[in-house]
């Protein structure tokens, strides 16, 4: 360098003379020469070093100046990418010094410069020689990297990829380190090692996805993925796939990282270019803006990115048996992309997966939007059918029954008519169309193309059980013995050999019966209905008469049969009471009651335990069973049979001292109860005291008990039957009203809610309310559970008919209550008296009269009905003209002082007067 | 009237010149376009106060508020601080709320003026408490970022977080209404990502096992580069196949989880979950959130 310095001063003495006065001298060109390149005009500085080679080129003094100018000459057309000139420039400097200190940095020039030329060969060859060389040199890194690229442009990939796994694992630069392992991603892929590949693409990804090479991966992933998918390696194709990003996620991405380059590069174009690593950053960060711009570029190109990777991922999904996940991947590309090529596809595939998981609901709103977005493409008939499948599936079968009948009618050579056709009568027969079901079961089966369906086996044992269900046995068990042979392989053998012994059975063949659920049992013992059967073996022993034999086999039944174990019980009970064996009985009902001591059937047991017991002479112990009932369960405000099992207790209360002691014994468990804080069971032991009061003639006693419950128990710990008995027995009628109103809020399953209903209505009729009347009577004709409620709401009904003036219908509804036997007490002469009015009302006078008359030779002891018969039937008299009979019935009327205090009484009296005034040949 | 308080104020400022706090330097842009760098000194509901130094000289103005545009102060350190500070322990995290709370108040002297920090100081403060599981505080903070900030990156991501806080703060059923409403903002996978595992959390805890498992397994399809989302959504995907019966996904997610996140909690959950239904657990038994390393409200 010293010496370059002193050789340019020399020449610059020897020429000083010789100067031309337009030319610069050889130090003022050469570092003219070296501004130029440094502030990065190179094509100056090339014109200006070339300017000194041809002038000094030859000359002797500046042999030692050369070496320098020819490298800046090839430094400066290397960066103007004039390559050839370049590696003859940097010939020459290597020429004239051989062990230049630049020594390294022009061989990778060079190097490059061949790169660039596409001789990739000599390119790699130079570089290898470098890095061998110098390995330590400070662009080795680089130098490494461009080696392995030419060697992939020579698909040298083995080679290439030694090269970039050295230049992965030992630079220190992230960027470059990343790049490399890009590369080597893409080199194993295209040199076939696949399982490399997708190793390290899973472990780079999973880090962190590098910004300026993920599209190129999210690409490279997704060549990966239909490798192996096209290879059956679904593991690994979704592994592959799942390494992709989304397009928006990439375009957010790759835009940030630009504008941060672009940044950057504003901030580095502001500085002065210092030195040569300063032009190599800035070439480094253009070539890595040009790069993120190109991959950007790409991807905008490729606007079905996601629906390509999203099918294919759901189809991997799909394959891979995880519907769940595939599911979503269609949904994303249907919902997201709904105009996009794969959108349909998408859709059709979203609602299989749907179906498979049988979310039905789902399948069919998507089905119903496919076929509103498709209608016309290919696929809709079969959308329609899987629609009316799902809805067999989930056994809404109305529904389908419509939309499969739309089905075959819009589509006649639908490619599934016969499952379509076989799923239509199914429907028809769960909803007991039998009639449609058997005709449309008996086409099918006649049907020659049906007779190779995969669905016959179905079609043929649903035609069976039509006939079955619909109690057509003749005609079912031929059909399904034929199927036992003509399907012996059928899922439904089992049942159809059930079906048949059930059959057996219905036809009154006991023996037969059975023999078949004996064999059935042994054979299917896990079956389903195993406990039916054993269940209907027992019916059909007992039914030929082979108790003891069905008393065991309702044996077999213990708490492990779940429904069935209180029916054995109950049928053992009966067999037990059929052979006089009341031991067992109380056996039997003793191990049920221990067993299942919490079942709300557990009251029925100790009744027949106490019965049985009582058979056996055990008196005490059957009373004592019914009072462990009566005290266990009698304090549940929703327990209705505490009324029916006192009432068989207290008969066993029996002899002159019987009441007596049963009134005892309620005293007792009074106190005990209301001791225990058991108020409810206390408030029915007060309600049965008042009863026993009754019935010993006691009224005053009763009432002063009935006063005390109404006095003690707050409302909120009877039950129904002590709302009930407060709202009839102690209440006036507009404080029953809200009892009666907690019993339907509260209780409204109990037998007590229709009475509730019925007394709200007739409230509700006396204040004029007719709308709310109708609601309540309403709610109580659909809650009434015995007849004797039902009668009475006829009769309200009757009389809400014949205020809205329709008589006729009245009159029906009043002949109903006549007809029937349950219709006892005051209902009776309602009834009497309706008609009569009705008929009146008709203008049939002579129909209404014996119906009053019935009234007051009958009811008397109705006073205020039969005054208003007698008067009716008087008013009858006068419309008929048969005045005497008139009179006579006002003078009978008259004549009871009982009858005084009604209206009635007035209005005949007026009237007589009348009558008698107008025509005195009439009083007798 | 107007002009004595005024003037008034004036003096009093001038009395307390030596005590007074002054807000620090801001430059002020009037509506006018003239900008004044100065140092603000104090506020009113309408009137801001300043002093300007002319060579050797200070002056003391005043100028009401609708002719500002805009005051910008220096950027607060707190927030430098937030963006390069690692947070190793709860004491440190507990000093930067600290911190954050009396930049907060700081800066919210001029909350209502334009070129406010008080909106970014309030954001990362709710981040803060955030962080510290505060969540119930954080979400009246978000919102009211949300309601009274004007940039309108800060809107979105404060609604968003304060969607996620009322994950924590609010019953299943509101925080799944925030929650559905903010999808339609969110602009990158990691804010799908957390969306759509909170949603899932939401739905199982209301009982919908079906949308809660196509809210979770977003996450093992869509957003799976998303770091940490994944395993979460498999192990709360859990329960709700339980529920649903489905003991074949049920095996099959704990095998994924075992396999592919060994060393995890998760992973380690549901080896468990497979050794118990090996052993003859019945599915059912396995239905209860409670089970599971999953993010619950408290």
């Amino acid at each position: 360098m010293a010496g370059c310095k002193v050789a340019l001063l020399i020449l610059l003495t020897a020429v000083a003379g010789v100067g031309a006065d337009e030319r610069m001298d050889a130090p003022t060109l050469y570092a003219t020469a070296l501004r130029a390149f440094y502030v990065g005009q190179f094509s100056e500085a090339v014109r200006l070093l070339q300017e000194f080679t041809s002038r000094y080129a030859n000359e002797p003094q500046m042999t030692g100046a050369l070496p320098r100018v020819y490298y800046a000459l090839g430094c400066a057309q290397f960066n103007l990418r004039q390559m050839e000139p370049a590696i003859a420039a940097f010939d020459e400097h290597l020429k004239l010094d051989p062990q230049s200190a630049f020594r390294t940095d022009i061989q990778f020039r060079m190097a490059a410069a061949e790169q660039f030329l596409g001789q990739y060969a000599a390119a790699a060859a130079g570089f290898a020689a470098l890095l061998q060389a110098a390995p330590n040199f400070a662009q080795a890194d680089d130098a490494r990297f461009q080696w392995a690229l030419c060697l992939l442009a020579q698909q040298q990939s083995g080679d290439a990829v030694a090269v970039l796994q050295t230049l992965a694992a030992q630079t220190k630069d992230e960027q470059l380190r990343t790049t490399a392992r890009a590369l080597l991603l893409q080199t194993w892929y295209d040199a076939g090692y696949h399982l490399m590949a997708l190793s390290n693409l899973v472990r780079l990804v999973r880090t962190e996805v590098p910004v300026d090479h993920m599209i190129a991966l999210s690409i490279l992933a997704l060549q990966l993925g239909d490798h192996f998918y096209d290879a059956g390696d679904y593991d690994r194709a979704l592994d592959a796939y799942r390494c992709a990003l989304r397009r928006d996620e990439m375009l957010l991405r790759q835009t940030r990282r630009l504008r941060e380059l672009h940044a950057t590069r504003a901030l580095r174009d502001a500085q002065p270019i210092t030195n040569l690593y300063a032009v190599a950053a800035r070439e480094r960060l253009a070539a890595l803006i040009a790069q993120n711009e190109a991959q950007l570029h790409l991807l905008e190109q490729r606007a079905d990115f996601d629906t390509v990777w999203l099918m294919r991922v759901g189809r991997c999904l799909y394959d891979m048996a995880m519907p769940w996940e595939a599911c979503l991947a269609f949904q994303e590309v249907a919902r997201g992309y709904p105009g996009s090529d794969a959108a349909q596809t998408a859709q059709s595939s979203l609602i299989y997966c749907l179906v498979q998981m049988r979310l039905f609901a789902r399948a069919r709103a998507e089905i119903d939007a496919f076929v509103q977005t498709y209608p016309q493409v290919d696929s809709v008939p079969v959308m329609r059918f899987l629609k009316c499948e799902s809805l067999i599936n989930e056994e809404q079968f109305a529904e389908a029954e419509r939309l499969l009948t739309a089905l075959l009618e819009a589509y006649p050579a639908h490619p599934s008519k016969d499952r379509a056709a076989f799923y239509l009568h199914l429907a028809q027969a769960m909803q007991e169309k039998f009639e449609e079901a058997l005709a449309g079961f008996a086409d099918w089966t006649a049907t020659p193309a049906y007779k190779t369906s995969a669905v016959a086996p179905d079609a043929l044992y649903w035609h069976a059980m039509a006939l079955f269900f619909s109690g057509d046995y003749s005609n079912a068990l031929p059909r399904m013995t034929a199927y036992l042979t003509q399907w012996p392989e059928s899922r439904y053998i089992p049942d159809m050999q059930y079906r048949i012994a059930v059959v057996h059975y219905m036809q009154e063949r006991y023996r037969e019966a059975a023999i078949a659920l004996a064999q059935w049992v042994q054979r299917y013992p896990v079956h389903p209905m195993i406990w039916e059967a054993r269940m209907l073996r027992g019916d059909a022993l007992a039914a030929i008469g082979e108790l003891e034999r069905a008393a065991a086999v309702y044996g077999e039944a213990g708490t492990n049969s779940g429904p069935y174990y209180h029916y054995a019980v109950a049928q053992m009970g009966k067999c037990y009471k059929q052979l006089e064996e009341y031991t067992n009985m109380v056996n039997v009902y003793e191990t049920y009651v221990r067993a299942v001591p919490d079942s709300p059937n557990v009251v029925e047991g100790l009744y027949w335990l106490g019965w049985a017991q009582g058979q056996l002479g055990n008196v005490a112990g059957a009373r004592e069973s019914y009072w462990d009932a009566l005290t266990r369960y009698g304090n549940r405000r929703d327990w209705w049979g505490f009324d029916d099992l006192l009432r068989d207790v207290a008969r066993m209360y029996s002899g002159s001292n019987g009441l007596a002691a049963l009134s005892l014994r309620l005293r007792e468990e009074d106190g005990l109860a209301r001791s225990r804080g058991k108020l409810t069971l206390a408030s029915r032991l007060r309600i049965a005291l008042y009863n026993a009061h009754l019935r010993a003639g006691d009224a005053a006693m009763a009432r002063a008990t009935a006063r005390d419950l109404a006095a003690r128990f707050p409302t909120n710990v009877l039950g129904a039957d002590g709302l009930a008995f407060l709202a009839r027995t102690v209440q006036t009628n507009s404080a029953a009203l809200p009892l009666y109103r907690q019993i339907l809020v509260e209780f409204p399953q109990s037998s007590f809610a229709a009475e509730a209903a019925l007394r709200l209505a007739q409230d509700a009729k006396q204040h004029g309310q007719a709308d709310a009347a109708k609601r309540w009577l309403a709610q109580a004709e659909q809650l009434a559970q015995d007849m004797k409620i039902m009668l009475e709401i006829s009769a309200v009904q009757a009389a809400q008919l014949q205020a809205d003036g329709q008589a006729q219908a009245a009159i029906l509804k009043y002949e109903e209550i006549l007809a029937n036997r349950a219709a006892r007490g005051p209902l009776w002469p309602q009834a009497l008296f309706g008609l009569g009015t009705a008929y009146e009302e008709l203008g049939n006078y002579a129909k209404a009269i014996p119906y009053f008359q019935r009234i007051y030779v009958l009811y008397a002891g109705y006073p205020e009905l039969t005054a208003q018969a007698y008067y009716h039937s008087a008013r009858c008299f006068e419309q008929l003209q048969q005045f005497s009979e008139a009179v006579n019935s006002y003078r009978e009327l008259l004549a009871d002082a009982r009858y005084q205090k009604y209206d009635v009484a007035d209005f005949a009296r007026e009237r007589l007067k009348q009558l008698t005034a107008a025509a005195p040949e009439t009083t007798p | 009237m107007r002009r004595a308080l005024c003037i008034l104020g004036c003096g009093c400022l001038a009395l307390c010149a030596g005590a007074a706090t002054s807000f620090g330097p801001a430059r002020v842009r009037l509506q006018n376009g003239k900008q004044l760098d100065c140092e603000i000194l104090a506020r009113s509901n309408t009137v801001v106060f300043i002093q300007r130094v002319f060579g050797a000289g200070v002056a003391r103005e005043q100028y009401p508020l609708a002719q500002i545009e805009s005051i910008v102060f220096p950027r607060p350190a707190f927030l430098s601080v937030m963006a390069t500070q690692a947070l190793p322990d709860k004491a440190a995290l507990r000093a930067c709320i600290k911190t954050a709370e009396q930049a907060y108040a700081a800066t919210r002297a001029f909350a209502d003026v334009k070129g406010t920090w008080a909106w970014h100081v309030g954001f990362e403060y709710a981040r803060l408490l955030e962080q510290a599981r505060r969540f119930a505080r954080a979400r009246k903070l978000y919102d009211r970022v949300g309601r009274d900030g004007s940039d309108a990156e800060l809107h979105r991501s404060a609604a968003l977080r304060s969607a996620l806080c009322a994950y924590y703060s609010e019953p299943p059923s509101n925080a799944l209404k925030r929650l559905l409403v903010i999808a339609t903002v969110v602009t990158n996978d990691a804010e799908r990502a957390a969306l759509a595992y909170y949603t899932g959390m939401c739905y199982a805890q209301l009982g919908q096992p079906v949308a809660s498992l196509f809210a979770l397994l977003r996450n093992v399809v869509l957003y799976s580069l998303e770091p940490g989302w994944e395993p979460r959504s498999l192990v709360a995907a859990l329960p709700n196949y339980a529920v649903l019966d489905r003991g074949d996904e049920f095996r099959a997610t704990c095998a994924t989880l075992a396999r592919r996140f060994p060393a995890t909690p998760y992973a380690t959950v549901a080896s468990n979950m497979l050794v118990r239904l090996a052993a003859g657990t019945n599915l059912s038994a396995c239905a209860s959130l409670s089970l599971y390393p999953v993010e619950l409200r408290k």
